[in-house]
């Protein structure tokens, strides 16, 4: 038994999975593939699938990392083709690899956000006011967290999850790169960030699209 | 593929994978390559409409055609509705995204009376005219098939053509017929002369009703040589019949989220209640290895690890002894996991429970349906206290701690002393588990008693019967609840205006389409959702109308009077219905088609053969 890392796209409209639907979804593939995947020994035997950063309904990512183990002595290459040939529509395998870093590993997430405005006058407003935003430092969020058993809102300053932020504005369209905090120490989710800048500068943005890019670990260097 | 302003609205709903389509399997096609263009609707929710056998098998059917693009449709959500209202986004198929108003063909299947104010609403949605009358053209073509068409004179209105019985072959007739005629440029009436031609195929624009001054039907007559008699479609070869080797994945859990097989068509028992059972008649059984063949071949294109045996009464299959070796040959090896639903208490062996248990154990059902042995004779459900009680004893034995009773109140000749039966019969299984000598040891069972009300159904031999009303109904439900003693026991109940709303439509005339068409533009829709249930706004509807709804649910009719569903031929005759509605009444049983043939009439329709006879 050894465990592979599986990278996968989410794009279009298999954005509107959940993660729980994702899981199952995966399950189904790994059995349509035919892989030699361990099952779990107890009353309900299942593959052991995990995913290292669980993604937002409605983001779109480029690639994902899931973890299974196998048995036997099949080649990732193998594995990738196998599972390439049966993912339903939005969800395609980039790649399988050995698993190199450890999922808790995971710092940030970089992200992409391609915005489309009505005018490109308003396009360049959001932008600008966008930008002077986050480099002034002072954004807050309320964010719904746990304490116990109870669900109380947090304030949440941004500026110490936001690691790197760049706005350009094209026409009637706002194009951000945007690397924040992720992983299960401090995370920001590209929705509470973007839905507090539109709330701030009252803009108006007629499609939202995000799109993660990659995940990367504390010193920066691309998790594999 | 979809438009922005469907984008925009989808991260606002609840589930938006109830809307997006893109599933594995789901059939995407050019639309210029296809001549016709298909939206399968089922009324309801994505979840519901997904678990359903017959729109799987007639989705795969239609596609697998060249000339057909078959796409599906579901109600949506009152929270979605609201966002394509105020947006102006009409209803679309999932596979292209594109508004089914320019379809050729739009088909609902009509499982249940508490769906008919969806079908308005999706009508609506899609931006066409709700009665069949204001449609005029002939593309698209609103048809309607499914167990409730055995009497869709309620929602005829809304429909151009309705599909008794079997879809398989006629689907393909349709298509073959609308194809024809659109080429050629037919008018709408002119196809529609055609179509009534067709067995199985029910125009009800040709068909003139006519009422009595006490309300009663007059008389239904066919115009411009339509048949006076409508008879079902069936499927004599389930062998040779369309199976689809793949099902549409879906990545929401649906509420039946496995793969099903069906293993025969028809039901031996004859249980008076059952208009299914009456419906689907004759026994018609698939091989052991087709069935086999068609699960593996299913589990492979979709990846589930359940299968999951669909008829009315799995353990009356004659081949389960042939087909669970087979099955149990790979399901084993893959971890896919056997259901086995609808088994009856009388011949379920240990053999089989063995069987059940090898991969996941999953929950236990029986259906007493009654509390007395004289109330289960008068429903000719044959199953004793004692059989019952055995089986449990089985289960427990085998390691079940929870079993699940279905039972009905309101049923005819029903008394209070039957509904004591409904607890004490609760009690006794509770019992025997503490009897069982072998249980484990400091674990408590649950016994969930789930009751529903009896809704008389045409083609039964309930069909004159008068539906209990509200008031009994919720008095029975009250008095059962007060006589069980013990919190193992729990029960749970069915809404009584839910059921009566579901008898007015079952048994229920042309004249209830202006009812219908008012309650839902007064609001109502998702009438099967108790959450949704708006039952004012139906007495309202009732009352603007000037009908009375307990005409319909609570009157018992006379063996001579004219049924609304009287021209329609599902080819069980009255004389037998009323042969069983009187042996009902002197709690007398009728053997199960296989010990005694009890001429039911069936076989006329499907060239004498049923396989209760060989």
């Amino acid at each position: 038994m050894r465990s592979i890392r599986v990278w996968f796209t989410k794009k279009d409209t298999a954005k509107y999975t959940s993660h729980l639907d994702m899981n199952r979804c995966m399950l189904r593939a790994v059995n349509r593939a035919g892989l030699p995947v361990w099952y779990t020994e107890g009353f309900n035997p299942h593959p052991y699938i995990t995913f290292a950063l669980p993604l937002s309904l409605g983001i779109e990512s480029e690639g994902e990392p899931m973890d299974m183990r196998i048995e036997g002595d099949m080649e990732n290459d193998e594995v990738k083709s196998r599972l390439a040939s049966v993912m339903p529509r939005g969800m395609d395998i980039t790649a399988v690899t050995d698993v190199t870093d450890n999922a808790k590993t995971i710092c940030y997430a970089e992200y992409g956000m391609d915005l489309e405005f009505n005018t490109a006058n308003e396009a360049a407003d959001f932008c600008e006011k966008a930008k002077a935003l986050v480099q002034e430092g002072s954004l807050k969020a309320e964010k719904i967290g746990k304490q116990g058993r109870y669900k109380v809102t947090k304030q949440v300053v941004l500026k110490d999850l936001i690691v790197g932020f760049t706005a350009e504005c094209v026409q009637d369209r706002v194009v951000i790169t945007t690397v924040l905090s992720a992983g299960s120490s401090a995370n920001l989710n590209p929705n509470l960030l973007l839905d507090t800048l539109i709330k701030e500068t009252g803009a108006r943005v007629a499609v939202i699209k995000i799109t993660r890019k990659r995940l990367l670990k504390a010193d920066f260097g691309v998790f594999s | 593929m979809f438009s922005k302003e469907l984008e925009k609205i989808l991260l606002t709903v609840q589930k938006p994978g109830r809307y997006t389509g893109g599933e594995l399997n789901s059939v995407v096609k050019n639309k210029d390559d296809v001549a016709i263009r298909y939206a399968f609707c089922f009324p309801d929710t994505y979840e519901i409409g997904m678990s359903h056998l017959g729109m799987k098998i007639l989705y795969s059917l239609a596609n697998a055609r060249e000339d057909t693009w078959c796409e599906r449709v579901f109600a949506p959500w009152v929270d979605m509705e609201e966002k394509m209202r105020q947006q102006g986004i009409p209803l679309y198929a999932l596979e292209s995204g594109d508004a089914i108003a320019d379809f050729d063909l739009i088909g609902f299947t009509l499982q249940y009376e508490l769906s008919y104010t969806n079908v308005l609403n999706m009508l609506d949605l899609a931006g066409l005219p709700v009665k069949a009358q204001d449609r005029t053209a002939l593309t698209p073509l609103v048809i309607g098939g499914g167990s409730c068409v055995c009497n869709s004179e309620p929602i005829a209105a809304f429909f151009d053509i309705l599909l008794p019985g079997e879809g398989e072959e006629v689907s393909e007739d349709m298509i073959d017929l609308l194809k024809e005629h659109k080429q050629k440029g037919s008018s709408k009436a002119d196809f529609l002369l055609a179509a009534s031609q067709i067995q199985g195929v029910y125009v009800p624009s040709l068909y003139d009703v006519s009422y009595n001054e006490d309300n009663t039907v007059a008389a239904v007559t066919p115009l411009q040589n339509a048949p006076a008699k409508v008879a079902k479609r069936l499927v004599s070869d389930l062998d040779m019949m369309f199976a689809p080797d793949s099902f549409v994945v879906p990545f929401l859990e649906v509420v039946h989220d496995r793969v099903t097989v069906e293993i025969f068509r028809g039901c031996i028992r004859g249980c008076r209640f059952c208009q299914a059972g009456f419906i689907y008649r004759p026994i018609r059984e698939k091989s052991p290895a087709t069935v086999n063949a068609q699960c593996q071949a299913l589990c492979e294109s979709t990846g589930y690890d359940e299968v999951s045996l669909c008829s009315l009464s799995t353990s009356d299959y004659t081949g389960i002894s042939e087909l669970l070796p087979s099955l149990l040959d790979w399901t084993v090896d893959d971890k896919v996991n056997i259901a086995l639903p609808s088994l009856r208490v009388d011949n379920f062996s240990d053999e089989l429970m063995e069987q059940l248990t090898k991969v996941r154990r999953s929950g236990l059902t029986f259906a007493p349906e009654a509390g007395t042995q004289r109330l289960r004779d008068a429903i000719n459900k044959n199953v004793t206290e004692e059989e019952v009680l055995n089986t449990v004893r089985k289960a427990y034995g085998g390691g079940w701690m929870a079993v699940k009773l279905y039972f009905m109140i309101g049923l005819p000749t029903e008394t209070f002393e039957d509904i004591d039966g409904i607890a004490d019969l609760a009690q006794k299984v509770v019992d025997e588990y503490y009897n069982n000598p072998d249980r484990a040891k400091g674990k408590s069972v649950a016994v969930a008693v789930s009751v529903a009300s009896f809704v008389p159904k045409p083609f039964t031999p309930f069909q004159w019967e008068a539906q209990d009303t509200v008031e009994l109904i919720e008095e029975k439900q009250r008095y059962l609840r007060d006589h069980i003693k013990t919190r193992k026991i729990n029960v749970s109940r069915h809404n009584a205006q839910t059921s009566f709303l579901e008898g007015v439509f079952a048994r229920g005339d042309r004249r209830l389409a202006q009812v219908i068409e008012l309650a839902w533009r007064k609001g109502c829709r998702f009438d099967g959702w108790d959450d949704q249930m708006r039952i004012d706004l139906w007495l309202e509807a009732f009352e603007e109308c000037g009908i009375a709804p307990e005409f319909y649910a609570n009157r018992k009719r006379p063996f001579d009077e004219i049924l609304p569903w009287d021209h329609m031929d599902y080819g069980v005759s009255k004389t037998f219905l009323i042969g069983e509605n009187k042996k009902a009444h002197a709690s007398d049983t009728t053997p199960n088609c296989r010990e005694n043939c009890s001429g039911c009439g069936v076989t006329r329709l499907n060239g004498g053969v049923c396989d209760a006879l060989n």
